[in-house]
């Protein structure tokens, strides 16, 4: 099982298939910032995420870019399955601050207090419309994740299938992203554990 | 030598075995039963930052059952009323799987200064030990269709032969975190929540716990299913995280698909049991979607009004008491909604009527932009 695209953004490291595409280095939030300038991604929408969404968006727009070049309909053949265990936890922490400090609550906050949220993101930035789920798992290789993936191309509008692990809590974050096409096998093993390749 | 039955691997995908607490009672027929009387479970109460009081739904805390953290017993209230109506437990049952829907189970940990122990995997992990639940949990947190979406995925399962037999539940408490989230964005409605009324104002939120089981072998059930699940299908808006598309392009795709999946066309639905927060904007996008998808001629309704906004459990609670409802000949009114002028086409249920019909649609739409639709026979 090779995907056609795979991305890895880890402290100090992100990578296409294998190739270093930059090190960004230092605080997540320069980490991601740096990512973004690297991407050359020019929106502006960007900016108003919370961390978990940038690392999302961040991580899918090499292999979404490698779905465009190939023709991908990723209006209405585009499946999304993302996994995190932290989910939004960062900004569920940010709203609880802000509520026991202020005694109120931001909305700018508040709306990123949901593990979906980045996936969201994600399809408004491309445009998809098809289905998407995501799950909650300890790590990206679990036996759900890639039953999950399997059931989602059973969808037969799904013919592209974009899988998303990241996870950002405090100083840790990780994420990667790969993309399967209409000719691409999913592990069919009942005990496959992971989507992603083993590759740095 | 005596062999065990065989389970059936063809035939229809049923749900059986109903379990729930909701802020009306601790039972789908309990919550049914108040509903069919026109109660109310939300009520006022006081909130820190805001000078009027705000209607919410709370269950009974004598309905909670076992030990542990609040979120876990009310999960397992449900679940044991489930594992009451089973002929065999699930914990002996091979290829069973487990799936949680919620959007933020334990937050209160995190609340209580060990937001660690608010991680959902680990949550989810810890309470299936506590209740005896078999396998490693499938946590689904899609926001406010995390439920719907859940009962599709586990019909799914079984479809594809990852599994015979799967326990769907659903949770979400009403808590000081989501509840003041919403509080800030202005959401939260005046008084009760008036789903699909002219005068509707925004929501109001409520807390449920639900399970059931889907399987294709009825002899698991001891009063036997209660609906089969005939297909599902979900979609996105792809254009704002926290506000419906006008245009309700997510909900017309995750209808289509379910009904594409279950080989009906629209007319075949005879009661849509729709999200129907309450707010100005979801109910409005839902009016859109239902006209552009011909759905005016299905009488529609929603929970809402009744116990409230129960994010995660939503989808799952409200398909199962529309269920019930459905199998006693009824569609229930959508409490709050006096007049529905404004959502000319649809055909909102102002009282409860009557029916021969057993083809539910019932439809989910949350923050992100997510929607997800199943269609059951009740």
């Amino acid at each position: 099982m090779k995907p056609i695209a795979h991305s890895r953004f880890s402290a100090g490291v992100f990578t296409v298939d294998g190739r270093i595409l930059a090190e960004p280095s230092g605080a997540p939030e320069e980490a991601l910032r740096t990512a973004y300038q690297v991407l050359a991604m020019d929106y502006p929408k960007f900016h108003k995420m919370d961390r978990a969404a940038k690392l999302a968006v961040l991580v899918a727009e090499p292999v979404l870019r490698v779905a465009r070049e190939r023709g991908a309909d990723l209006a209405e053949a585009t499946a999304v399955l993302a996994l995190s265990r932290s989910g939004s936890g960062s900004s569920d922490m940010d709203h609880w601050k802000v509520r026991q400090d202020t005694g109120l609550a931001s909305p700018a906050v508040f709306v990123y207090t949901l593990p979906n949220i980045g996936v969201g993101e994600l399809t408004i930035r491309h445009g998809i419309h098809g289905p998407s789920l995501c799950l909650m798992t300890e790590g990206p290789d679990s036996p759900e994740s890639v039953m999950a993936a399997r059931l989602l191309r059973r969808d037969p509008r799904v013919r592209w299938l974009v899988c998303l692990w990241s996870d950002i809590f405090a100083a840790r974050f990780e994420a990667q992203a790969v993309l399967f096409g209409p000719d691409d096998d999913l592990p069919n093993q009942a005990d496959a554990t992971t989507l992603f390749p083993s590759t740095p | 030598m005596e062999t065990a039955p065989r389970d059936p691997v063809t035939g229809p995908i049923v749900l059986g075995a109903p379990g729930c607490v909701t802020p009306l009672g601790a039972s789908v027929e309990d919550s049914f039963s108040a509903m069919h009387a026109g109660r109310c479970g939300l009520r006022p109460q006081t909130f820190p930052g805001t000078e009027a009081p705000v209607h919410v739904g709370r269950c009974d805390e004598s309905a909670l059952t076992g030990s542990g953290r609040r979120a876990q017993r009310l999960l397992g209230a449900a679940v044991r009323q489930t594992m009451g109506g089973l002929s065999r437990s699930l914990r002996t049952l091979p290829r069973t799987a487990w799936i949680l829907a919620t959007t933020k189970g334990d937050v209160r940990a995190l609340e209580e200064g060990r937001p660690e122990d608010a991680e959902l995997p680990l949550f989810a992990r810890r309470t299936g030990v506590a209740l005896g639940l078999p396998g490693t949990p499938i946590v689904v947190s899609n926001a406010c269709i995390s439920g719907t979406l859940a009962v599709q995925l586990g019909a799914e399962m079984i479809r594809a032969g990852e599994a015979d037999h799967v326990l769907v539940t659903g949770l979400d408490e009403a808590t000081d975190f989501v509840l003041s989230g919403f509080l800030c964005l202005h959401a939260i409605a005046s008084g009760p929540c008036r789903p699909f009324d002219d005068h509707r104002d925004g929501i109001s939120l409520g807390e449920a716990a639900a399970a059931i089981v889907l399987t294709r072998d009825t002899s698991l059930f001891r009063h036997g299913p209660i609906a089969t699940f005939l297909g599902g299908g979900m979609g996105n808006d792809a254009n704002h995280i926290s506000g419906p598309s006008r245009t309700g392009e997510g909900l017309v795709r995750a209808v289509q698909a379910a009904l594409r999946d279950a080989d009906l066309s629209a007319e075949a639905v005879t009661h849509v049991n729709a999200h129907g927060t309450g707010s100005v904007y979801n109910d409005g996008m839902e009016h859109v979607a239902f006209t552009r998808l011909g759905l005016g001629h299905a009488p529609v309704n929603s929970y809402k009004g009744y116990f409230g906004h129960t994010l995660g459990a939503a989808g799952l609670v409200e398909a199962l008491v529309a269920v019930h409802a459905l199998r006693q000949g009824l569609m229930l009114r959508s409490l709050g909604a006096s007049s529905s002028v404004t959502l000319q086409g649809l055909d909102v249920l102002h009282e409860h009527r009557h029916t021969q019909g057993r083809t539910l649609l019932k439809t989910s739409s949350g923050f992100g932009g997510c929607n997800a639709a199943i269609v059951l026979h009740a």
